[in-house]
Order: C-alpha cells, then sequence, then structure tokens
C-alpha cells in the first residue's frame, strides 16, 4: 500500500498539468493561479507535502476534492456504490454462464456443443465490452425500447428502475470476463475427469451429473477461483469503460474524470481505495481456497 | 407564439477531457479593457469545437433531416426535459469557471445583470436600466424591484454588489471591471453606480450572460462561500435546483416565484414562459450512448453532437438533427517570441503555403466547414472581409519563393497538437505535410490536453499549435493582446484593441475592428484556418431553444406532444 501510495504521489504530481490553471479557466492571470495553488498547497515542496499526505491517509483522511466541492472521502463513497453493485450483478453473470459452460464442454469434449461455446467463450473476451455494450444498447434500448439507454438509479429510490438500470451494464460486463472461467473450468474439469476417485465414482454407479457437479467440479474450480478474485479485485477499482458507455457514477468515472482533471487528492484517494480492495479480494480468494480445498487446510496442520 | 426560433450557433462543449485539458480553453469573455485585457491569459485556444448545438436567427439553419414546425402550434405547458450531458457539470458556480457546461447547466439557476439581445446588443436582464454619464466615468444601475431568488429573499443592490465583488476576485474579466472601478456605490437598495477611472464603454457586456459570467447569488450565499467554494445553489433564474447527485443527474423545477421580465423573447433576452415543468441534465459521456439514448427517447436534446452520427441519426423519426451557422474557427498559433517565427516574412511564408480547403476537409469533413475572413462568426454584425487577400492564398511556390529570403535555416517548426480533440490533430496532419513541401522542417509533437495547455505557456516549447477560437459576441471579448498566447506585441493595435474598448458608437467601433483585423492578416500572429459547422441534435418534440451560440436557454422551450 505504502509503494502504491507514494508511486502514485510521485507519478501525479511529475505529470505536467495544473490543476489550478484548470480550474481557473484560461482567462485567468498568473496571479490568479499563484494565489489557488497557494490555497491548494500546491506550492509547497514535494518533500513537505508527501509526509503530510501520508500522515492524512494514514488517519483514512485522503483530503479535499479539489473539483467535487467534497471531501475525497465523501466522493469515494458515493461512487463506491455503483461500482460494488455492478462488480456483484457482472459476477453474478459471469458464474451463471462460466460455470456451466465450463461443465458442459468437459463433459462434450470435443463435440459441437464444446467447441461452440468455447469459441462464444473466447469471443465474449475477445469482443471489447464498449462494442458489447453498444449493441447490447442498440438491441435493447433503441430498437425494442425494453431497458433505458444509460443512467443509475439508486436500489432505494426504485428497485425496479434499478435492476433495469443496471441489467445491460451487468450483461456486458459479466459476459466480456465470463470467458476465462469457462475455458479454466473447462481444461481443469478435464483433468479432474480423468482421475481415479472420478472413475470410481462412476464405478459406483452414481449419475453422471452428480459426479460432475459434485465431485469433479469442486477440484476444477479452483483454478477459476484464482482468476475470478483476481477479476473482481479489478472489477473494484472501477469498470472504467463499462460505466463510461452506460453513464453509471462508479469509481472507474471518478477517476478518469480526475485524471482528466488533475485533482490529485482524489486519484490518490482511488488508488489506495482500489488498491486495498484488490488486497482483500485477493485476501478473501485465499480464504475461500481453504475452504474449497481441505487439503491446504490439513497442510497447515 | 414564436415560430421555431432558432439561434445562432455558438460556443462549443466537446468531450469533458477536452474541457478540463483546457485551462486554456473555452474561456470567452477576455478582455474588456485595456488594463483587463493584460489582466487576461489567452482566450482563443478553445480545442476544436466538436459541434454544440445551435440555430440562427437572421441566417438560414439549413436543417438537414429537420421536419418544419408550424408556426401555428400552441406551446404545451409540463413536461420534463432530459438533456444529455457529454459530462458532469463540474460544478454550480458560475463564477468559477470557463466551462460550458457549467453556462448550459447554472444560467437555468442563475441570472446576471445584463444578457444579450437577437444582435449580441447587452440589454437589462436583472437591471432595469442603465445609464452612463457624459464623461464615461459614472455607470448607474437601477435594479428591477420584485425579483426573488430561490430562497424568497429579495433581490437588493447588497446581493449584486456581494456577487460582483465575489466574481471579480476569480474571474479575470471581473479582475478587470474592479481595476477600472474606482468604487461600488450602494446608492439605494435599487440602486447601484459604479465610479469608474477611465471610461468603459463594455461595462455592460462584462456584466452579460457568458463563460465564467457574473451570476448574483444571494449576499448571506456569497458570505458564507469562499472563492472555491459555494455553499449554496440559489439564483433567481426561471429554474431552481431539485437535487444535484454528481455524474448521476442534475434536477431542477419551475420557480414558481420567477419574476419574468417583460417584451418577446429576442436572443437571451425578453420574457421566459417557463413551459417545462423540470429540467433534467444527465451526464452521458459516452458519445455512441448519447446517440442511442437519443434514438430510444431518452433525452430530448444532445449538449453536443458530431457529424460522425449522422448516418446513424437519419431515417429517425423521432431525432431532428440541424446544421448551425458558423461561430467558431479553427486556427493555428503562431509563437512569436520563438527564434524562428519572430521574423514576420517566415510567418508570410506559412501563411502563404496553406490549402485551407485541404485541411478543413480533413478536419471536418464536406460540408461542415466555410472558408470565410471573419474573426467573430456568429456575429454577423461584426463581419469584415479586411485581410482577406491573405486568406487561403494556396501558393506552395509563392512561399517557397517567400522562405528562400529569409535565414530560415531548417531548424525544427514545433507544432503541438491532441489526439484528444480529433478534428484538431487531422488538421494538424495535413498543416504539417503542406509546410513540409515548401521546405520547412517539421516536429510534430502529441500530446494529451492537460500537458498541452501547461507547455504552451512556456514560449521555449514550440513553434505553432492547432486551437480553435469559440464564440465572441463582440470583438472586444477576442484576445487579440500582447498577453495571449502566442504574444502578439504591436503598440498600434493595442492602441485600437484600447480605442475599441472605450468607444460605444457601433460605427466608430466597427471601423476601428476593420482596422485590428487588417493588422491581424498583416503580421500574422495566428491564421485563421476556416469556421467550423456544428450540428444540432434534438428530439422531434423540442421547440423553441432559442440562441445557441451561449448555450441555449431552455426557459421558453417546450416539448410537444
Amino acid at each position: 500500500m505504502l509503494v502504491v501510495g507514494s508511486i502514485t504521489f510521485l507519478l501525479i504530481h511529475v505529470t505536467p498539468g495544473d490543476p489550478a490553471a484548470v480550474m481557473l479557466g484560461s482567462e485567468a492571470t498568473p496571479a490568479q493561479v499563484a494565489r489557488l495553488r497557494q490555497q491548494l498547497g500546491l506550492n509547497d515542496p514535494l518533500l513537505v507535502q508527501y509526509p503530510n499526505w501520508l500522515l492524512d491517509v494514514v488517519r483514512l483522511d485522503f483530503g479535499e476534492s479539489f473539483f467535487l466541492d467534497r471531501p475525497v472521502r465523501a466522493a469515494i463513497r458515493d461512487r463506491v456504490v455503483p461500482t460494488l453493485q455492478l462488480t456483484v450483478y457482472a459476477s453474478l453473470v459471469a458464474l451463471a454462464i462460466s460455470i456451466p459452460a465450463g461443465i458442459i464442454a468437459a463433459l462434450k469434449r470435443n463435440s459441437l456443443i464444446d467447441r461452440t461455446l468455447m469459441l462464444l467463450a473466447l469471443a465474449g473476451s475477445a469482443i471489447a465490452d464498449f462494442f458489447l455494450g453498444i449493441l447490447l444498447i442498440l438491441l435493447f434500448a433503441v430498437t425494442l425500447r425494453w431497458l433505458p439507454s444509460g443512467g443509475y438509479i439508486p436500489i432505494l429510490d426504485d428497485p425496479i428502475g434499478h435492476v433495469r438500470s443496471m441489467l445491460l451494464p451487468s450483461l456486458a460486463l459479466g459476459v466480456s470476463i465470463a470467458g476465462l472461467p469457462a475455458r479454466l473450468i473447462r481444461s481443469t474439469m478435464l483433468d479432474v475427469l480423468h482421475e481415479d476417485y472420478i472413475r470410481t465414482a462412476y464405478a459406483k454407479g452414481l449419475a453422471p451429473a452428480t459426479i460432475a457437479t459434485t465431485h469433479a467440479l469442486r477440484n476444477a474450480l479452483l483454478p477459476a477461483v484464482t482468476v475470478f478474485g483476481a477479476t473482481i479485485g479489478d472489477l473494484l477499482g472501477g469498470a472504467i469503460v463499462v460505466e463510461t458507455v452506460f453513464s453509471l457514477p462508479g469509481m472507474g468515472q471518478l477517476v478518469v474524470n480526475s485524471i482528466d482533471r488533475r485533482d490529485f487528492p482524489v486519484i490518490q484517494g482511488v488508488v489506495m481505495v482500489s488498491a486495498a480492495a484488490y488486497l482483500l479480494v485477493n485476501l478473501l480468494t485465499d480464504v475461500l481456497y481453504l475452504y474449497l480445498d481441505p487439503r491446504l487446510r490439513h497442510v497447515r496442520r | 407564439m414564436i415560430p421555431e426560433k432558432p439561434g445562432r450557433s455558438a460556443n462549443q462543449r466537446m468531450t469533458r477531457r477536452q474541457l478540463f485539458y483546457v485551462a486554456g480553453g473555452l474561456a470567452m469573455s477576455v478582455g474588456v479593457l485595456p488594463n483587463l485585457l493584460s489582466a487576461c491569459g489567452d482566450d482563443d485556444d478553445t480545442p476544436t469545437s466538436v459541434f454544440g448545438t445551435g440555430t440562427e436567427s437572421e441566417s438560414t439553419a439549413e436543417a438537414t433531416l429537420a421536419t418544419v414546425v408550424p408556426d401555428t402550434e400552441e406551446p404545451r405547458r409540463g413536461g420534463t426535459q432530459k438533456i444529455a450531458l457529454t459530462g458532469d457539470s463540474p460544478n454550480l458556480d458560475p463564477h468559477q469557471t470557463t466551462d460550458s457546461i457549467v453556462m448550459l447547466v447554472a444560467s437555468h439557476l442563475y441570472e446576471t445583470l445584463f444578457t444579450w439581445d437577437a444582435d449580441y446588443r447587452a440589454v437589462p436582464l436583472l437591471a432595469e436600466s442603465h445609464a452612463v454619464s457624459k464623461d464615461g466615468l459614472l455607470n448607474r444601475v437601477t435594479l428591477r424591484k420584485g425579483v426573488r431568488f430561490h430562497n424568497d429573499a429579495e433581490m437588493q443592490a447588497a446581493d449584486v454588489i456581494a456577487s460582483i465583488e465575489r466574481w471579480s476576485q476569480i474571474s479575470g474579466l471581473g479582475e478587470g471591471l474592479l481595476e477600472a472601478t474606482e468604487e461600488i456605490v450602494e446608492v439605494d437598495p435599487y440602486t447601484i453606480e459604479f465610479r469608474m477611472n477611465a471610461p468603459f464603454g463594455t461595462f455592460a457586456m462584462a456584466l452579460s450572460r457568458q463563460l465564467q459570467g457574473c451570476a448574483i447569488y444571494p449576499k448571506s450565499v456569497v458570505g458564507a462561500s469562499s472563492d472555491t467554494d459555494l455553499v449554496e445553489y440559489v439564483g433567481t433564474g426561471p429554474y431552481s435546483l431539485v437535487e444535484w447527485n454528481p455524474d448521476q443527474h442534475v434536477l431542477m423545477e419551475r420557480f414558481d416565484g420567477y419574476f419574468s421580465p417583460e417584451g418577446a423573447p429576442d436572443g437571451y433576452a425578453g420574457s421566459k414562459a417557463q413551459y417545462l415543468d423540470s429540467i433534467e441534465f444527465v451526464p452521458v459521456p459516452n458519445e455512441a450512448s448519447r446517440i442511442a439514448g437519443m434514438q430510444a427517447g431518452d433525452y430530448d436534446y444532445v449538449e453536443t453532437g458530431s457529424p460522425d452520427q449522422l448516418p446513424a441519426l437519419a431515417g429517425s423519426d423521432s431525432v431532428v438533427v440541424d446544421t448551425l451557422p458558423a461561430d467558431s474557427w479553427l486556427n493555428i498559433v503562431l509563437n512569436l517570441r520563438s527564434p524562428v517565427l519572430e521574423d514576420l516574412r517566415v510567418r508570410r511564408a506559412i501563411q502563404t503555403a496553406l490549402d485551407h480547403e485541404a485541411i478543413m476537409l480533413a478536419a471536418f469533413g464536406e460540408g461542415f466547414y466555410d472558408l470565410t475572413p471573419e474573426l467573430v462568426p456568429g456575429a454577423p454584425t461584426w463581419y469584415s472581409d479586411a485581410g482577406s487577400e491573405f486568406f487561403n492564398q494556396n501558393d506552395p511556390a509563392e512561399a517557397r519563393r517567400l522562405l528562400a529570403e529569409t535565414a530560415y535555416d531548417g531548424s525544427p517548426l514545433r507544432i503541438m497538437t491532441t489526439q484528444e480533440v480529433q478534428q484538431e490533430y487531422n488538421a494538424t496532419l495535413t498543416i504539417q505535410q503542406q509546410l513540409k513541401a515548401v521546405g520547412f522542417n517539421v516536429d510534430l509533437q502529441v500530446y494529451d490536453g492537460a500537458t498541452l495547455s501547461d507547455r504552451r505557456d512556456d514560449e521555449a516549447l514550440w513553434e505553432m499549435y492547432t486551437a480553435s477560437a469559440s464564440f465572441r459576441p463582440d470583438p472586444v471579448m477576442r484576445n487579440l493582446t500582447a498577453s495571449a498566447t502566442g504574444w502578439w506585441e504591436n503598440d498600434e493595435k493595442d492602441q485600437l484593441l484600447a480605442e475599441l474598448q472605450a468607444e460605444s458608437d457601433y460605427d466608430t467601433r466597427f471601423a476601428l475592428w476593420e482596422q485590428v483585423q487588417q493588422m491581424f492578416y498583416e503580421d500574422v500572429p495566428r491564421l485563421k484556418i476556416g469556421n467550423s459547422l456544428r450540428i444540432l441534435v434534438r428530439s422531434a418534440d423540442l421547440r423553441d431553444i432559442g440562441p445557441t451560440e451561449l448555450q441555449p436557454d431552455f426557459s421558453n422551450a417546450w416539448l410537444a406532444g
């Protein structure tokens, strides 16, 4: 975290572009810019700014946004909800697609179904999510007029509207992240299906469906969990493209806007929070690993 | 009711990237006084307009796909108008920023003392009247009685003075006005006197609607606010704020206590009928999503439309696209302090070499530009042909000959541009080729917007960059002073600008302006390439959006059906 924060701090301060000048607009006099820089504390040497900032961060105080008229913490708190929701929904979509697709493809290995599913998986991860997003908008919003073309409705304001507004972005994002886990599940399933204990299970006369879902899947899921954890960690930082296409006020949009405006405190805050979220998700992934794979627990003991 | 009354086209809005980019950007309102001018930075260096909105009042607005609205149609009261913005409003404090999104959104909440009529004359809005003493040293402003803020307090002289004082701390234009003002005196609650150091012929213009204009806030709000923070969004405008959820929407509703000015709507002036119940501004950063949302009927108006989207919109019966008359222009800013370009003959060689047609075609495409020499397109009363003999010469052979006469030694001509504004980038590539062909050694440097606007303040780093000059209602607001990037130093020109500033008679001012424009072409501080034409995308149901050069005002707009 210290490394991430320090690198971010250094990078944004050595990058050209002056937030004071951006704020004031073009006709600002040098004197006005200088006054604002003073107010914003940008005139202090980096060696003073850096420890100050570090101390604040330790106290979880990310400072005040230059542009948003509010503390960075409040700005992040507002944006984190749509991002979290999108991450959860998209993950559900991805799970709902990748697990069945992986299992079926493995069971019907080298059949037409397998080939089709894996081609789709490849297409899903290869297609740019903004393009998929636009296609979905054109189909469901413009042509069929079933769903809104974009915008965000908080779940407490209008639950149905919320679901309608989140459906297309979740689908676009979910499909684009489902490809890799689907392929992983398929290949590990194939490995697992050749294990002796599976043959034993067949010999015992268990139904193939039971074998696939209870005996094989649990082992086959492990690598997919790792990949999934990493993906979710990424998404928590904000799905920039999907948020932009569907006009969702999430972390991705926040950070992109802030970089454009050189809103230093927000950039730093978002990066720190994203890094923390990433670490947290990875930790959770490891814990989940222990739960899914009893062998690891035994090793520790 | 007034037929669909088109306005003129104006200030652009573009992607939000460009926006922030532009410290040098969308500023208008630059200089109003010589000292004010010197107080100001750069104005014209807006990234190329990516087409905004607007229609035309005098000239014909050619509607590519437009349906003609019958004059007889009665305005309908009610409904919510939804507007797709290219990005969220960075704040709701016009004093703060030259961002044109803020002007579009906030001008419904707040009003200024003056505004523009259809001929771009500054006329009273919150003011009742304005009188100037014979010697020009006293400006007396009388306020309209009975104007209420959204918090129900009456607007009085103290509010106006407090707002002007805050504004002049923050904005270059306000600083200039303050410098020219000896003192501001509250004579009574409805009368304010500005005692000036020097005649200020453009007093009312300075306090009119514009980017970073002087919105009038209640004194109580100003008192609790700082330069960078406005504590409450309270104005006298026809719509009041319901809520602003950043990156989600800005929602406002009709202000029932609004005290409308009298007279038929005329430009931005005249009565406001407030037909719409509410107006919702929704940030939709992705262009394809904005257009899809228009087609889906989710929005009634798109802040910025690109001609690239025309094919997608053709054939839609719910969406109307109008082509707007020119109001902004592509230009090349030259660095007159560069060792290469300080030689006028080298600048003349560049001027002679360029084929403007090819540049504009590459940048904007067939049908979306025109080539005329005037420097304030959109304000037809200021049209002049002065200097047209130097405009668009397209004579590479002559340019080569001119260049050979100079001491040009093949040192690199550094041209800066950004890919964030595709039109500018495309134009720059074409310019690069044309200059290479006549013997210049061109070094193309591509930066992101914020970096570009940082670098151009340093005279040692560049020779040229491409930029867009946005709409100005009056030539005095075009910053041609030595303080503008490029550093055009010419005493005779500065004298003319000062007279243009102090003078109030139109004919005299026009003669002065023609001389300035002539010098612009003879001295070659910048090169005007051509005007860009913007398109306006709106739902077929949206009527009477008025002029658009300074963003539309929806106070008289209504939704049919």
